[in-house]
């Protein structure tokens, strides 16, 4: 039986890595203009499908798609924000949640008129191939998707350490007024911070794509999940989002053999999210605003 | 090709059209025989509707074209819509109408929970009712009803029938299967199905391992899987939507995992699962109501027809609807009146067997409740990316692979 708990610790750290990117994204842009961006997802599913058509009609391999997509979806992300996301900076929360979710019905809809609602998958000739590691198996798309994730989070966090940028975006995220002062071009800030969320995402997605179904209504799973790993690890907090992923992963892939059934699976993880709210609301790791 | 078809259908109908009217109706000529079809035509289940509609359509032209009802003149059926909206509400007023413009009989109404309260109000009316898809067992059982005949076979009998499948099946391979485990979505289809499932595999001997659902949509199901591959049971029973019964195939191709999959017609009857998965859609098995290639004389034909007709391939819902307006035509002729209580007592003696069935069965008839009681499923297996029927042995296309081999030896 421990090999089974073994795969199920795996796994779960597997899809937790996917989880990483995807909140990663969320909450930077959460961290550096304040908004929650309910239309995550559906980036995510874009960044999918745009995998999908890359590999079907050219026969562009995900992986290099992946790479193709981060200056793509970044410059998407870019004018997303200065287009639609801008003129709601700063404003009441209620109409930035409208916005967001607005955006979010519009992808899924324009998805569906373009694609037409079917779910679809890659059939690639690698993509369920496998090793062994201690009586597990490992599938080499998934750990691909975790080691692509783990890296461009590592990545983002050493630019948001090591670059003016970076610290700049920091620096927005800490105190805007104070940002303002210093001469930071916050209007720069929001559009780059927007832009590499999106990208986060969209890569998220496309290297889920070997291993995953691609469909208009994938998005809102996501956008939950993410949501629900950025409250634990704090708002704006990246590295905390990395470890709540994680842990969101591993208590779903484990929940789902040690709950009576599957099915709820995810009562570990919502039980977590409600005392986390109720006793550490600034989220598991970190003080607020760091 | 197509125009020349369209354009000799046109110059047929207008010598149809100046015959009728060279020739004026008189007292003796047949009346046309007005036949209400109920089914969701417009809102979200329609395209559902539309295909049911499509089986009646062709069975109603092709006993026209062969002179109508004979004992009542070579009378016309003439198809009488009732739409649903799929709503019960709406379907119980169509009912209504449907019987104030004079309809011999009603057939529909493809949604279980549409049938079961318009089948009610046909019964108050005294409105024979044929029931071809709509499956609920309570629609006929322990009612009592005169006027409901159900073609289709009850809810029940599709865990009955894979429990059966599963049996024969292990048996004939020389290693009967002992133990199942179920794996199922955790909405109301998946926890009814694998509520028949359970009892049906205590009824027949096997036994349940574990009854697992999952949450419908969810990401990774590595850990579930990994569990059924340590339980090890002699086949895994699903109910899965599309996406999810993708998503299972994949991570059990990963894990290697070789246990036989019996999914329950939705997911797994889909074409999709098969452009999905492309060759690992192979040797799924899944209980479904009907296929083109099951052994019944005609049942190709009548696909083909279907298809010429209407550009899209005939299904099971397709071939309910079409057999069961054979049933209606049948008792017209017998009961030789379009008289609704003269009807109803024909239809109750009904009895059409062999290869005048195209339903993967022997005999239409009807028990006192008004199912049929011979009424099964088929089961399919997918070979060289076709469904192809494999059980039960009498109208099998096809031999079952079984057990299957293991992943990387396919």
């Amino acid at each position: 039986m421990s090999d089974v708990y073994l795969q199920a610790l795996i796994s779960g750290l597997m899809i937790g890595g996917v989880y990483a990117l995807v909140a990663v994204g969320l909450t930077l842009i959460f961290g550096v203009m304040d908004i929650i961006n309910f239309a995550h997802g559906e980036f995510l599913m874009f960044g999918m499908y745009g995998a999908f058509f890359a590999s079907v009609l050219f026969g562009i391999d995900p992986y290099l798609s992946a790479v193709l997509a981060l200056p793509l979806f970044f410059a998407i992300g870019w004018t997303v924000q200065g287009v639609l996301i801008r003129p709601v900076v700063g404003k009441s929360h209620a109409i930035q949640i409208l916005l967001t979710l607005g955006l979010s019905l519009l992808m899924q809809a324009l998805a569906q008129f373009l694609f037409s609602a079917d779910f679809q998958s890659l059939k690639l000739d690698y993509g369920s191939a496998t090793f062994d590691l201690g009586g597990a198996r490992v599938s080499y798309t998934r750990l691909a998707a975790f080691l692509i994730a783990m890296g461009l989070c590592a990545a983002l966090w050493v630019f948001l350490q090591r670059t003016d940028t970076g610290r700049a975006l920091r620096a927005c995220a800490e105190e805007h007024e104070g940002a303002l002062a210093v001469g930071i071009d916050l209007r720069r800030m929001y559009k780059i911070a927007f832009g590499l969320g999106i990208a986060c995402v969209a890569i998220a997605g496309i290297a889920m794509t070997p291993f995953f179904y691609v469909a208009p209504v994938v998005g809102p799973k996501f956008t939950l999940v993410a949501f629900v790993i950025v409250v634990l690890g704090g708002l704006g907090n990246i590295p905390g989002a990395v470890a709540g992923a994680l842990i969101v992963g591993v208590v779903e892939s484990v929940g789902a053999l040690v709950m009576p059934s599957p099915s709820l699976k995810d009562l570990g993880v919502y039980l977590l999210f409600i005392l986390v709210l109720l006793f550490r609301p600034q989220g598991l790791f970190g003080a607020k605003g760091s | 090709m197509t125009i020349s078809r369209r354009s000799a259908v046109l110059a047929l109908s207008a010598l149809a059209l100046a015959a009728g009217l060279g020739e004026p109706r008189t007292a003796s000529a047949a009346e046309d025989i007005p036949v209400g079809i109920l089914l969701p035509l417009s809102g979200s289940v329609a395209p559902i509707g539309i295909n049911n509609r499509r089986g009646h359509e062709l069975a109603i032209e092709e006993i026209n074209a062969a002179g109508g009802i004979k004992s009542l003149g070579g009378a016309k059926l003439v198809m009488i819509d009732g739409d649903t909206q799929g709503n019960p509400n709406v379907g119980i007023s169509e009912v209504e109408k449907l019987a104030r413009r004079g309809v011999v009989a009603i057939m529909g109404a493809y949604q279980s929970g549409v049938t079961f309260p318009t089948t009610q109000m046909a019964e108050r009316l005294r409105v024979p009712y044929i029931d071809p898809v709509a499956v609920a067992d309570s629609i006929t059982e322990g009612r009592g009803f005169k006027y409901t005949f159900k073609v289709s076979p009850l809810a029940s009998w599709y865990a009955r029938d894979q429990v059966r499948f599963v049996l024969d099946t292990s048996t004939a391979a020389g290693k009967p299967a002992k133990s199942v485990v179920l794996l199922h979505e955790d909405t109301l289809f998946g926890t009814s199905t694998a509520e028949g499932q359970v009892k049906a595999a205590k009824e027949f001997g096997l036994e349940v391992l574990a009854d697992i659902s999952y949450p419908k949509d969810t990401p990774d199901m590595t850990s579930t899987i990994a569990q059924i591959k340590e339980l090890n049971p002699d086949a895994l029973l699903l109910v899965s939507y599309i996406n999810d019964a993708v998503l299972i195939t994949k991570t059990m191709k990963e894990l290697g995992v070789n246990i036989p999959i019996i999914g329950t017609s939705a997911g797994h009857i889909d074409p999709a699962y098969i452009t999905n998965l492309g060759k690992d859609a192979d040797l799924t098995f899944t209980v479904g109501e009907w296929n083109v290639d099951i052994e019944k004389a005609g049942a190709a034909e009548i696909a083909k027809r279907f298809e010429e007709k209407f550009s899209v391939p005939m299904n099971g819902h397709a071939a309910e609807t079409y057999m069961s307006t054979m049933v209606l035509r049948d008792a017209l002729e017998r009961a030789g009146s379009t008289d609704r209580d003269k009807l109803r007592d024909a239809l109750a003696e009904t009895k059409i067997c062999g290869d005048a069935n195209i339903l993967p069965y022997d005999c239409i008839r009807f028990g006192e409740s008004g199912q049929s009681p011979e009424a099964q499923l088929v089961v399919l297996q997918i070979i060289d990316g076709v469904h192809k029927t494999v059980w039960p042995a009498e109208v099998a296309a096809a031999q079952p692979t079984w057990p299957v081999p293991a992943w990387d030896a396919r």
